[in-house]
């Protein structure tokens, strides 16, 4: 089959690999219809997150049809059209138990990685380094899902795979986001960064009830987008005048700050200036894996009290946080890997209900074979490139 | 009262004693532990560290790093010829004392009847190679060793206790001498099992084995880590995670 393969920094190929093969009894292979590159895709591609190998097949949302099940699969049948959570649980432990998914014990097949670098080990992820397990991603023909009575969701055929493809993990993770703002009637929610994750976490807050979304990025296409299809107010700190962003929100919401801040961008934040030239210096050689410029200026922004929301993806550790602020000003921060078993089938009623099509967020439809330059202008941001769905057939 | 005091009290007497306390090290390790190098052993511990790192040298990412590290570690040994290799494998021959606990989402009844099928044990000790079980008590074990080498003993359950004890020994004879325990308390609010292992442990084949075992990373410590995840792992999800066999590109 084809498969989207990392094989090296900046350096992605579609390769002929062997067909996957049922491995552990409760396996399922899923023939891949659509299949998407996701920003966190990009920080392996940008060779930020270590235990990448080469020829890992890369990927951790798509969907497909089941074509083969395991001897222990009872749930899931063969012929099923279905979306496959990005995070793989096993449905049994304490975790999956409290609804947890992301947290899951017994999924890494490389538990000690993840337990040398964060104490205990969560859930495994499709395509995503082998501190996350390893497993062979989506972004090919056919993927092995293990555990298939607990992952994979059967949707409706008179949904389109664009519709119900981001279930595995973009519409999901705004949400969670979102959600874990507890958002109060007449809250203001900030978003940082305008990228697919952000544009889900500010349709999810009106969804939840904001009172006012406040979208902040530089990319004049994603402001745009946040502005028409999310209903938000932007702030384009490129613009001269609008650069000092904790300044502007503090006028934006009469001296208060907003009550909540979705920090949606992640380890590798762009910033102007001496803080982002810093940040930069100190990634390249390693003295700190992740840029945390927007998480600086989201605990310098939020109103005292208020929640500090982080889906944007961090590997390892950050340097100059504003622990006083945070400390001071009473805040409270939620993050982690989204649940996504949890959120999906919350989700696609709403989705079935007409509340949202999350096909908005695509701008590019491309073949697999062309993986590679989709990778490309997703991460130059290049030819107006907010989100590629990739088709293998 | 803490469950794991519980636990602690129901330990036979007659294995209690035997057990040498970690604080105060058996007098042969001692006697070694300052023990000066000879010249042959310094010159064949700066020849092994300068190996070590050719071959690092000839590497990339984490193999190189750790190449590195021992063979600077090893080369630094033989230039401070503070105390030799030989004193260290010696050192490690004494009896190793091992405690390690893990928690499973189910009752100490099932997690119990996990442990004590034996015949399952060779699904999560990845290096037991078969058990016989001879009589209620009895069975024989078949262990892949260091370096393809088979070691063979013959195990004792020295007392059992349904859904809450295991403690066994090995035969007088066996080519290893290992004693444990397993506990199975129950974890408050529906949180399951709390399973505690402790472990006495012989190392096989003397010093050299010892030394060989740590050197290819097969050491108890490791095992037991890896054998309790894959328990849990089975006895929670029906199945020990893999990626063996799949597909990747070049």
């Amino acid at each position: 089959m084809k498969a989207v393969c990392w094989t090296g920094i900046h350096s992605m190929k579609v390769e002929q690999v062997p067909d996957p093969k049922i491995l552990n009894p409760h396996d399922a292979i899923v023939r891949v219809t659509s299949t998407a590159i996701c920003g966190s895709d990009l920080h392996l591609y940008d060779g930020i997150i270590p235990t990448v190998k080469r020829g890992d097949i890369l990927g951790h949302e798509f969907m497909g049809e089941i074509v083969e099940v395991g001897s222990a699969v009872t749930r899931r049948k063969v012929g099923e059209r279905v979306v496959v959570p990005a995070t793989i649980a096993c449905g049994n432990c304490w975790f999956c138990e409290q609804q947890l998914w992301s947290l899951c014990d017994n999924t890494n097949p490389n538990a000690d990685i993840a337990e040398a670098l964060m104490g205990y080990t969560g859930s495994a992820i499709y395509g995503y380094t082998h501190a996350f397990g390893g497993y062979a991603g989506g972004q090919a023909e056919y993927v092995r899902v293990p555990f298939a009575d607990v992952g994979p969701m059967p949707v409706p055929d008179h949904l389109t795979d664009e519709q119900v493809l981001f279930l595995t993990d973009i519409f999901p993770t705004g949400y969670m986001a979102a959600e874990n703002c507890h958002i109060q009637p007449g809250d203001t929610v900030a978003v940082w960064g305008c990228g697919p994750v952000g544009q889900f976490a500010i349709q999810s807050a009106h969804l939840l009830g904001a009172e006012r979304v406040i979208a902040i990025d530089r990319v004049a296409e994603r402001l745009e987008m946040a502005r028409t299809k999310g209903r938000a107010e932007v702030i384009d700190y490129s613009q001269p005048g609008q650069s000092d962003v904790v300044e502007v929100l503090k006028q934006m919401t009469g001296g208060r700050g907003p009550d909540a801040c979705i920090e949606a961008v992640g380890s590798e934040a762009h910033a102007y200036g001496l803080m982002g030239a810093y940040d930069k210096a100190k990634q390249v050689t390693r003295l700190e894996t992740d840029r945390p410029h927007a998480l600086r200026e989201a605990i310098q922004a939020c109103r005292k009290g208020g929640v500090v929301s982080v889906p944007g993806e961090y590997s390892g550790f950050i340097d100059k946080m504003p622990m006083g602020a945070f400390f001071n000003k009473g805040l409270t921060m939620k993050t982690g890997q989204t649940h996504m078993h949890k959120y999906m089938r919350l989700l696609l009623p709403r989705i079935e209900a007409g509340e949202i099509d999350p096909s908005f967020v695509i701008t590019h439809r491309l073949p697999l074979d062309e993986a590679p330059h989709a990778y490309e202008i997703f991460r130059d941001k290049r030819d107006k490139c907010i989100k590629v769905v990739l088709q293998p057939s | 009262m803490n469950p794991s005091e519980t636990a602690q009290s129901q330990v036979p007497a007659h294995l209690a004693p035997e057990m040498p306390s970690p604080t105060s090290p058996p007098a042969d390790a001692m006697t070694h532990r300052h023990m000066a190098m000879s010249s042959i052993e310094r010159l064949t511990t700066l020849l092994l560290g300068g190996s070590f790192i050719a071959s690092g040298v000839m590497r990339r990412g984490w193999q190189q790093v750790a190449l590195l590290t021992l063979g600077a570690g090893v080369s630094y040994r033989g230039l401070a010829a503070k105390r030799s290799l030989a004193a260290t494998a010696r050192a490690a021959t004494q009896p190793q004392e091992l405690h390690r606990a893990v928690t499973i989402q189910h009752s100490p009844e099932v997690v119990y009847r996990s442990w004590r099928t034996l015949e399952n044990l060779p699904q999560w000790m990845e290096d037991v190679q078969s058990i016989t079980i001879t009589d209620e008590r009895h069975s024989r074990w078949k262990v892949r060793g260091p370096l393809r080498t088979t070691v063979k003993w013959v195990a004792e359950i020295t007392d059992d206790q349904t859904g809450r004890l295991i403690a066994w020994t090995t035969q007088k004879r066996s080519q290893v001498a290992t004693r444990g325990t397993v506990t199975f308390t129950p974890a408050p609010a529906g949180r399951g099992t709390v399973v505690n292992v402790h472990l006495t442990y012989q190392p096989p084949a003397g010093p050299i084995g010892a030394w060989v075992a740590r050197s290819t990373g097969a050491n108890p410590e490791t095992q037991l880590r890896h054998a309790l995840r894959r328990f849990k792992e089975i006895v929670e999800a029906g199945e020990a995670p893999t990626i063996d066999g799949q597909p990747m590109g070049k």
